[in-house]
């Protein structure tokens, strides 16, 4: 099995990181997709409110005013003012169904690869590497699903992965995903350098 | 529109690239962690500058959030240090793996799920402060 050697596969990665903010105007982070997408009822919520914000501002300030006046009385709600004039305003974060289709991609994307260079087999495993170091078989179910919740858990504790704080953050020199960043390599080198002492 | 047509292909793109540049590959990976074959770190770095590169000029006084240090980027960083290391997947690379045709990533896909539902609970229920995910 070939793989691509480092610059290309390192332009492949930096022009898909640049290339995904050029197109959305958001930063790349897959883990931040998988929670959307996992959080599906919220992000569906909150993609109906700013659909109802864009289609009628005036409506829905009109009826913040509203129900501002009926909780604290006339005199809480100030007389309208025409807003200062916004620098930049932030660009709309995208819908539930941006992110969903970016996960599916990735998937479709490495299966029709797999396919086209003739690799694409059921594996029962996750190869001879896997299993000398690792383990094998029922147990490796087992080791792959509670390495999976410390990925889970991490991610969304330290709020990115490999795209969100090591390419898109690190990219933007952002002091938590450098030392993020750091970090997950870090203990991951720690961890593999134990694997292989101890097979 | 335009959002969904760049998820699209930004994401097909990545799922290519993961897969040929080896991160979709366990043996691959435990040697870029092993530090016995440097080139996916190489590819990793030279990733990191090109977008610096290209989001220092597209992205220049864009509103995009910050991210500064907190204990709960140390500690959720060491966690999903540990268990890439473990199952070879970060969550685009699970992803990947699936699409190889690697079935066991499954698991590990289901674990990355469990694992931000339990983070979510011990959150609500310890009163954390955590980031926001990106994006």
């Amino acid at each position: 099995m070939w793989f691509l050697p480092w610059w290309a596969g390192a332009l492949a990665l930096g022009t898909i990181c640049v290339g995904y903010f050029w197109l959305t105007r958001q930063t790349m982070g897959v883990s931040g997709s998988l929670y959307r997408a996992l959080d599906w009822r919220v992000s569906r919520a909150g993609d109906r409110d700013r659909e109802a914000f864009e289609a009628d501002p005036a409506a829905v300030e009109a009826a913040l005013l509203e129900a501002t006046r009926a909780e604290f009385g006339d005199d809480a709600a100030p007389p309208p003012v025409s807003p200062p004039p916004a620098a930049a305003p932030p660009p709309p974060s995208l819908s539930l169904g941006v992110h969903v289709t970016f996960l599916g991609a990735i998937f479709a994307g490495s299966l029709a690869t797999a396919w086209l260079r003739g690799a694409l087999h059921v594996h029962r495993d996750l190869g001879d590497e896997f299993g000398r170091l690792v383990a094998h078989g029922g147990r490796a179910w087992l080791v792959l699903a509670a390495g999976g919740v410390l990925v889970g858990f991490g991610t969304r504790l330290a709020g990115g992965c490999t795209s969100g704080h090591g390419l898109s953050g690190c990219g933007r020199l952002q002091p938590g995903s450098l030392v993020a960043t750091a970090i997950f390599f870090g203990c991951a080198v720690a961890i593999s350098l134990a694997l292989g002492a101890l097979a | 529109m335009r959002p969904h047509l760049g998820a699209a292909l930004t994401g097909l793109a990545l799922g290519v690239t993961l897969t040929l540049a080896g991160f979709a590959d366990y043996g691959e990976v435990h040697r870029m962690f092993a530090l016995t074959d440097l080139r996916l770190i190489f590819t990793f770095a030279g990733a990191v500058a090109i977008s610096f590169v290209g989001l220092g000029v597209l992205a220049r006084g864009a509103a995009i959030p910050r991210r500064s240090v907190r204990r709960s980027t140390v500690i959720g960083a060491a966690l999903f240090g540990v268990g890439w290391a473990l199952t070879g997947a970060c969550p685009g690379a699970a992803l990947a793996q699936l699409g190889n045709g690697y079935v066991p990533a499954l698991a590990s896909l289901g674990g990355i799920f469990a694992g931000a539902l339990i983070h979510d609970r011990l959150r609500a229920r310890l009163g954390w402060e955590s980031d926001a995910c990106g994006s």
